[in-house]
Order: C-alpha cells, then structure tokens, then sequence
C-alpha cells in the first residue's frame, strides 16, 4: 500500500507548510504596511495636523501636570477649561484653513499620480471645483479654469489635425494629378503649378516659378510671328495682322472678367513646336485669399496633326475627284459640238472620257476599299491559291505599258512555291499597283525585275526599279493615304497616292506586310511577304 | 494691240496663254480655245509659262493653280513683277475648293475670274472672246 499511504500523507506534508506560511504573511504583511506607512510620505495638511495635535496634547499634559503643585491650583480647572476651549477653537480654525488646502492637495495628488500627458489631459478635463470662499481656493480654482481653457484650445487645434491631413492628402493628389494645372492669382502671376506643367511647358525643375508671369510663358502677351516661307500665299500680310489682332484679344480674354475662357495657342517647347488647348477658370474669393486663376493646359498637338490630316485628306481628295471630273465636263462638251468635229477628234475624245471616267471610278474603288480595309469591314474571298500565275498574269497586264516606255521586265520566279490562302483578286491588285509604280517611277529604258521567294514561312515578292528612289524621309509616309513623294508630285505621272496605302492593307489583311528598302538615286525595291500556308495554317 | 494687226492690216488672232500639268485636260482647253478662234500657245508649268509668257506676243492667260514646279500663283506673282506687261487679263482655274481664298487671290492680281474645275470650257472661251473684244473696243476709240 505504498500508493495509498503516501496519498494520505501527501495533503497533510502540503497542509503544515501552509499554515506556518500564512501565520508568516500576516506577520510580513503587517511590517510591510508598517515600513510603508513609515515610507510614504504623509500629507503635508495631514502632518500639519498631527503637528497641531501634538502640541495641543502637550499643552494639555502640561497643564494638568502643573496645576498641582502650583499655587494657582484653585483656579486651575478653569484655567484647564480656557485652555481645552482654545485648543478647541484654534483646532476648528485650522481645520477650516487646511480643509482647503488639503482639497488643492488631493487634486494636486491626482496630477502627480498620472502616469503620461495624456492621463494628465484627461485628470486636467475633468478639475472639480473647490467650494470654498479663501482668496486662496479662488486661485487656485482659476489656475484650473486657465489650464481648462489651455486644454481645451489645444484639444481644439487636435480637431484640425484631420483636416490638414486631408489637405495634405489633397496637395498630395493635385500633386500626382496627370493633368497640367496652373494656379495663378488675378495678374497671372504663378502661385502653384502641377510637375506636368512644368513639363508640359519646358519648365526646369528646381527653378523657381513662383510669381512668374504665366502669359509671358505662354507667350500670350508677346506675338510670335513666324514668318511664312511661302511667297505663293497671297494672304500672309494679311494672316500676320490678323495673328496681332487674336493674340491681344486672347490676352484680354485670358485675364479678362469671363469666369471660363478657352484658348489656343501654339507653342515651341524644347525645340519642337506643340499645340496647347488653355483653359482658364476664375476662382472665386477675397482678394488675397483664394482669388486667382486656375489654368489647365492640354496638348492637343495629336489631335491637331489628326485634325489637319483629316482635312488634307478631304482636301486632297476632292481635288483628286475634281480633276477626271473637269476633264469629263470638257470633253463631253467638246464632243457635243459634233458638227465642227472630225470623226479623228470624236473617237479620241470619247476615249479620253471612258479613260477618266476608269479614273474616276478606280479613284472610288481605291478610296471606298482603303476606308474599308482601314474600317475593317471588308470582305475577302480567301483560298489557296498560287503566286506564280498571279504574277505571270500581272506582268502581262503591265508589259504594255513598260514597252512604251522601253522598259524592260525581268522576272525571277521560282518554279515550285508553296501556296498561299488568299483572296486572288485583291492580291493581283496590290501586287499591280507595286509594279505599275515601279514602271511609272521609271527611267525610260530601265529595268523592272520581279523576284519571288521563299523565305523561312513567307512567300516574299520583291519588285524593283532603277528609278529616283525615296527620300529617307518619306519612305514610311508613301503608304499613308493620298501621300505623294515630292518628286512624284513634280513628275507627270499621275497619281492619287493611294496605291501604296491599299497594296499595303491587303498585304496586312493576309497577315502578311509590305516593306521598302530605296536609295535615293539608285532605285526603290517593294518587298511583299504573304505567310506560306493553305486552310492548316491559317485553320479555317 | 500690236499683234492683232500688223503692218498690212491683216488681221491676226490674239494669242491665249494655257499654263497647265494635266495634258490631258490642257489639250481640251486648247482645243477649245482654238476652236474660238484664238491662237493658243501651251505651257505645263510655271516656268514653261513665264518664258513663253516672255516672249511678248500672249493676249491672255489662263492657268492652273496647283502645278508642280512653279505653281499659277507663282507665275502670276512674276508676271507681276513685269510692269509693263502686267495688264493681261488672266484667269485662274483650280480644283480647290472653298479653302482657296478666291476674293483675296482675285484682288492681289486683278484677275479676270477664277473657275473651279469642273467648269465648262465654252464658260472659259466666251470670257476670253469678252475680254478681248473690249480692248479691241478700246484700241479704236
């Protein structure tokens, strides 16, 4: 029974230790109170109490002791009365006074017995008055009101602080804004500006921009007269004057009572020339305190050249449209006067008009089928076919004319090439522009070679000319629609600038591209690539 | 006008001046004109047009605007240039449209009129045949 007994015994070995502990905490426990009463420091209205009564009691003992050996001793009940009523009175008068103080104490207590600033704001917001009627509770209950007032003002400010964080938060996101704002003041003078308009502006950065004057930067004060290099155009006295005039009237408008101004302004930034859309809003204030000017400023430079190009575009392509068309007016008024006419005469005219009115029609199928393929809503009868034929076929169609002009066409076409999945007509007819351009752009008696390859997965299709070649800087710009080279434009031939624009669509819709390698002087090569492949390819 | 007439009093036809690149439609203007009963003399550009301009015998011209090389307005800006020649009336054709400041263009060189393209040539010949009447008009008073 090992076991049992010690579990019997166990609890009793745990009792007696106990219970000689607890005997021991009271007496530690006592001491400790002891030593701590002794430790801490008393009151001070309290020490002056027991000071009080200390001497009160000595006054007391002194008496009674005394009175019996002395003579006085027949009146010494009354003298011990007098002085018991004295200590009495002195007692309550002291009382009243230290209550006081003994008040300010325990408040002051509370103070010191906050642990951080902010147990302190919150000891501080919560001040009990001391009702009493000494000059000296009325200090200190108006040093409370005062540190009360301090609190609370600072609390106050405390409020804010949100605020200026939204306001920072704001300055931050007006900072980051992709938008170029100016904010001036009624003169146009800068106040803030957001980092893309300095940008925007050629603005340096660590520059200091405020109270410039953002007219003057935006030139709005100043007339930037260029002078036009083209003597053709009748009108530049006349463009020049009227530029003076808008640009005073801008300034005006611009620093003028109208609450939303737009204006445009072209610019020259860093060397290259921008068009800028200002608009200008008047913010509302005092003078001095939030009146001023808010600018946005946009660069509408794309949009501009879109602008332009659009309207060169229907410029060019109604003169385009107006020339077959005088032509067939011409012409038909001619022949209308048969009776004056030699039958020489008539058949010729009413070729040249079945000739302009091709013309005009493959002017409308040309443009009619570069907006489309450009609007991506054409449709494109694809199948395999082979490249061979197609050129053998186009070579024929431009021999005629390449032998009136004693040029000769040369062709390197390989025998076996893999076919291609594509829409046969519209293929011969991007490859015929290519050549009929190299013959046009020709030198009368030059060669005309007509390559087509393999080249890793394309069937390439080059075909070259010894003609003027392209300027570096047109050879992107010839496929752009209506473009013509400068010297296409002084050449002859004629032309609506199309031709490239639509080879090209047609190339890009068969997933393939046209490209151009020219050197000015020695001749242009257009090299067509068509991605090799039938239906597996291409997986329809 | 001194070549309408010379020495012998035999009439000549007044010289009509046709500057323009398109060869197919200076052909039937010229045909046109000459079939009014005008000489013609042709010219594809600016340059061709000055020179034969020069040569002193041109009773009236009539030019393109867009041509490559010297343009009609360049041609007439040097014709101009040419006081004491410079009273040939002149018309201006163009396939601009209304971006051409027509008025403007008009004033600047006194010209006669400026046809758009497409216009009928018969308009053209019977400004011309008006224009020359006059100063044959003039000539006898």
């Amino acid at each position: 029974m090992p076991n049992a007994s010690s579990a019997s015994t166990t609890p009793q070995q745990v009792m007696a230790p106990k219970a000689t502990r607890s005997k021991s905490t009271i007496f530690s426990r006592r001491r400790a109170i002891w030593n701590a009463a002794l430790r801490t420091r008393q009151r001070v209205t309290t020490r002056i109490g027991l000071a009080f009564l200390a001497v009160a009691i000595f006054i007391l003992f002194t008496n009674f002791t005394t009175t019996a050996e002395s003579p006085l001793h027949k009146i010494a009940p009354l003298f011990n009365l007098v002085s018991i009523a004295f200590c009495c009175f002195a007692g309550l008068v002291s009382m009243r006074t230290t209550r006081a103080l003994r008040n300010i104490e325990d408040e002051l207590l509370r103070f010191s017995a906050a642990s951080d600033l902010a147990e302190l704001h919150d000891v501080a917001k919560t001040p009990r008055q001391i009702y009493a009627s000494d000059p000296i509770c009325d200090g200190w209950n108006r040093l409370m009101d005062l540190a009360m007032a301090s609190i609370l003002s600072d609390t106050m400010h405390r409020s804010n602080a949100p605020l200026d964080r939204e306001a920072v938060t704001l300055a931050r996101a007006m900072r980051g804004l992709p938008v170029a704002w100016i904010i001036t003041d009624t003169d146009a003078r800068i106040r803030f500006i957001s980092p893309v308009a300095m940008g925007m502006l050629g603005l340096a950065d660590g520059k200091p921009y405020e109270n410039q004057d953002l007219t003057e930067i935006l030139g709005l004060n100043s007339v930037a007269c260029e002078p036009k290099t083209t003597s053709t155009d009748v009108s530049t006295h006349r463009s020049s004057q009227a530029e003076l005039a808008k640009a005073t009237s801008d300034l005006e408008e611009a620093l003028g009572p109208i609450r939303n101004v737009t204006l445009r302004r072209e610019m020259v930034v860093d060397g290259s020339k921008v068009m800028l859309r200002i608009v200008r809003s008047r913010l509302g204030g005092r003078s001095g305190d939030g009146a001023g000017l808010a600018w946005v400023i946009q660069d509408v430079t794309q949009q501009q050249l879109a602008t332009e190009a659009r309207d060169q575009f229907l410029m060019t392509a109604t003169h385009e449209f107006r020339t077959p068309l005088a032509n067939l007016q011409a012409y038909a008024e001619a022949l209308n006067q048969r009776e004056t006419l030699d039958l020489e005469h008539q058949k010729e005219f009413c070729n040249i008009i079945y000739t302009e009115a091709n013309r005009l029609g493959r002017l409308v199928d040309h443009l009619l089928t570069v907006s489309q393929l450009e609007a991506g809503s054409i449709v494109v009868n694809r199948h395999e076919l082979d490249v061979v034929p197609l050129l053998e076929q186009v070579i024929e169609q431009n021999r005629s004319q390449a032998t009136q002009k004693h040029i000769t066409l040369k062709s390197e076409l390989s025998a076996k090439l893999p076919t291609v999945f594509g829409d046969r007509d519209k293929l011969q007819a991007a490859v015929l522009n290519l050549v009929g351009n190299a013959i046009k752009y020709s030198h009368n008696g030059g060669d005309v070679s007509i390559k087509c390859d393999v080249e890793d997965n394309w069937i390439r299709i080059d075909v070259s000319d010894q003609g003027d070649g392209i300027p570096i800087d047109e050879q992107e710009r010839v496929f752009e629609k209506f473009f013509r080279g400068q010297k296409a434009m002084l050449s002859t031939e004629p032309g609506n600038g199309l031709g490239l624009a639509f080879s090209r669509e047609i190339a890009r819709l068969h997933d393939g591209d046209i490209s151009l390698q020219s050197i000015p002087e020695q001749g242009s090569t257009f090299t067509m690539r068509l991605p090799v492949g039938g239906q597996s390819r291409s997986g329809i | 006008m001194p070549t309408e007439y010379d020495n012998a009093g035999v009439k000549h036809q007044p010289t009509v001046l046709v500057v323009e690149d398109d060869a197919v439609f200076r052909r039937v203007i010229a045909f046109t004109v000459r079939k009014a009963g005008f000489q013609v003399a042709e010219a594809s550009n600016g340059f061709e047009g000055f020179d034969r301009f020069m040569l002193g015998d041109v009773d009236f011209i009539v030019t393109d605007l867009q041509m490559p090389g010297s343009n009609g307005i360049e041609l007439l800006a040097r014709i101009k240039q040419q006081s004491d020649v410079s009273q040939v009336p002149t018309v201006l054709c163009t396939a601009k449209g209304l971006e051409l400041d027509t008025e403007a263009v008009l004033q600047e060189f006194g010209l006669l009129a400026v046809l758009r393209k497409p216009f009928s040539p018969r308009q053209l010949t019977e400004l011309i045949s008006n224009a020359l009447q006059v100063e044959k008009v003039s000539l006898h008073a």
